[in-house]
């Protein structure tokens, strides 16, 4: 089955970073904690778990595991679990997939199996002004591309520009043909955290995700909350709605509609089906009327 | 009757550049005034050399010495225009500098005319790095930048551009012209208002420090880069008092594990009713505190 279960995915998708609505220690109260990790076989080493309300990936080669971001303490126990019930081989690197808490805490529990912790380099500057006792610091960091392989399955750290923060790493499977994408692409959903947040450079968001396309040749992805995987069209849908968000916000300040009215203005009937289109179609478009104004 | 003077002298058009009477310091905000809902324009010495330039809900400084003006932020092309005339209606000497008091375009664009008299550029460094992100049609780009506390020298007097590190945005600066209690703090503080709820490129913990560290500076007055003329510097006070009790409050509330619709009716803001904002604000605003407090953003 080349696309397993996108049903599963679509109903399982939240918009956005839903944990950010939840307390900020994980636990019980997480709606996806509280089911327990649970696992799934891509195939040819590859793995996807969902724990503490986040979604992350682990890759097993010959000479160890690599694990994506291990989301929060309880999460990256459980998770170390769910490796352990697969392989015994040793976790050589752990890759923060951006700097936000409710993805990168826990990482001390794959350090402690000898693991090498590795993030995009602009994540250095906001988890040092930021420290968090459950965030660990990076070992290594890399500006624009970085190969790991764990013996015979590598995986690409790719930066293609700011998007829905200023250090996102797409982690790129190249014997899957699958990118890990966190936050920036739910896959068929608007912009969630509230919409408001909407991803921290709107508009370089969309020059990232083309650069993404041009440059890789992914067939599915597998995103950061929510169900496990999803077709490429599911990065270019993102992509457009941004764009025509970009373009809707740009044409009510045009014609000089009222900064007020802006939000409400903004109706995009052809995207009317993204999940979170009716709740937060008009925060997404205030934060593009703020792109507009402020530049950010 | 009084009020109704000061509204039309706060929301008309007024030509004559004026000097700072006792009721352009603004002790608490006037019911009848929304800060971005102002039109018109008006220019009001401050202090002798020193003057405050509105245009619509924005609003900068600019420094008249012997030798020529520091100006400051241009806010858009049509505001730059007319401010370049209400200098000229205060000297004839030309603008030699232009300082940008953060990156934001609601208040940079439109330096070009001052570039063509021949103005300097000057900026925080890390502006640059916005600028050239995001490039605009009508921004001018810095000529000389610098990373720290910084001076610039006209005529005899010293303008100080104090940086503060990350906190509105991660290349503010506040002005002050050497020996003068009075502070040009742009979007630091806005008197009488909660602050924009929706910040993107905001570090909740760093306003709180620079807030801090500006009630040091022994200020007497300030001008925000909306709304009132003059505030009192109590208005620091405030503002990192209100900033405080969110961080504070949001937190306490995470810890409590009280439902996130629960948690701004936690929070005892009866100090701050009176602040602009409080109403459509305020929630946006906790929402961005609580990313801070779970996300590290
Ligand atoms: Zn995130
Ligand atoms: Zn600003």
């Amino acid at each position: 089955m080349k696309t397993p279960s996108l049903i599963l995915s679509l109903s399982l998708a939240v918009a956005g970073c839903s944990t950010t609505q939840e307390p900020a220690s994980s636990g019980p109260a997480t709606p996806f904690g509280s089911l327990g990790a649970m696992t799934t076989n891509i195939g040819d080493g590859l793995y996807t778990v969902s724990a503490g309300g986040a979604r992350t990936v682990f890759l097993v080669g010959d000479e160890g595991v690599l694990v994506g971001d291990p989301i929060s303490t309880p999460a990256a126990e459980q998770i170390l679990g769910e490796i352990r019930k697969v392989t015994n081989k040793p976790i050589r690197y752990v890759v923060y997939s951006h700097s936000h808490w409710d993805h990168i805490r826990g990482g001390q529990v794959f350090k402690e199996e000898g693991a090498e912790i590795w993030s995009q380099e602009n994540c250095l500057a906001h988890i040092y002004r930021n420290p968090n006792p459950e965030v660990a610091y990076p070992d290594r960091s890399y500006t624009q591309k970085q190969v790991l392989d764990v013996g015979n399955a590598t995986v690409e750290l790719l930066y293609h520009g700011p998007n829905h923060s200023d250090c996102s790493t797409h982690m790129y499977f190249p014997n899957h043909k699958i990118v890990h994408i966190v936050d920036t692409v739910q896959p068929y959903a608007v912009s969630g955290a509230g919409g408001r947040m909407n991803d921290s450079y709107p508009k370089l968001f969309v020059d990232s995700l083309q650069m993404l396309e041009d440059e890789v040749p992914f067939e599915r992805m597998i995103p950061g909350h929510g169900g496990p995987i999803a077709p490429r069209d599911a990065v270019i849908n993102r992509r457009k709605y941004q764009q025509a968000l970009l373009d809707a916000v740009k044409a009510e300040i045009d014609k000089g509609t009222p900064f007020g009215k802006i939000p409400d203005a903004v109706s995009l009937p052809k995207f009317k089906d993204l999940r979170g289109y009716d709740q937060y179609l008009a925060a997404n478009a205030q934060r593009i009327l703020i792109y507009y104004t402020i530049g950010w | 009757m009084r009020h109704l003077v000061q509204f039309i002298l706060a929301v008309t058009l007024c030509t004559a550049v004026t000097p700072a009477s006792a009721q352009d310091v603004y002790e608490r905000k006037p019911p009848y005034m929304s800060i971005f809902g102002l039109r018109g324009y008006k220019t009001i010495e401050v202090e002798p050399g020193l003057y405050t330039f509105r245009y619509g809900g924005f609003r900068n400084i600019f420094v008249v010495t012997d030798d020529g003006v520091i100006a400051t932020d241009p806010i858009n092309p049509t505001a730059a225009a007319v401010m370049r005339e209400e200098i000229a209606k205060i000297t004839n000497q030309p603008v030699k500098y232009l300082v940008y008091s953060h990156w934001h375009w609601d208040h940079v664009l439109g330096g070009q005319i001052f570039k063509d008299d021949g103005a300097t550029f000057v900026s925080h460094e890390k502006c640059v790095d916005h600028f050239t992100f995001n490039p605009h049609a009508d921004l001018v780009m810095p000529d000389e930048t610098f990373s720290s506390n910084h001076e610039i020298k006209l005529g005899g007097t010293t303008l100080e551009l104090l940086y503060f590190g990350p906190n509105h945005s991660d290349c503010n600066v506040v002005m002050r012209v050497k020996g003068s209690k009075v502070l040009f703090v742009n979007d630091l503080v806005t008197p009488y208002y909660t602050g924009f709820g929706t910040m993107p490129d905001y570090d909740p913990g760093g306003l709180r420090d620079t807030l801090a560290e500006m009630g040091k500076l022994g200020a007497e007055r300030l001008i925000g880069g909306h709304g009132v003329p003059i505030a009192p510097a109590s208005q620091i006070t405030e503002q990192y008092a209100f900033l405080n009790t969110m961080l504070t409050g949001v937190k306490q509330a995470l810890d409590a594990r009280t439902p996130r619709s629960e948690i701004l009716a936690s929070i005892d803001l009866s100090a701050y009713e009176h602040l602009e904002g409080m109403e459509d604000q305020l929630p946006r605003f906790m929402e961005r505190i609580l990313f801070y407090h779970t996300m590290g953003w």
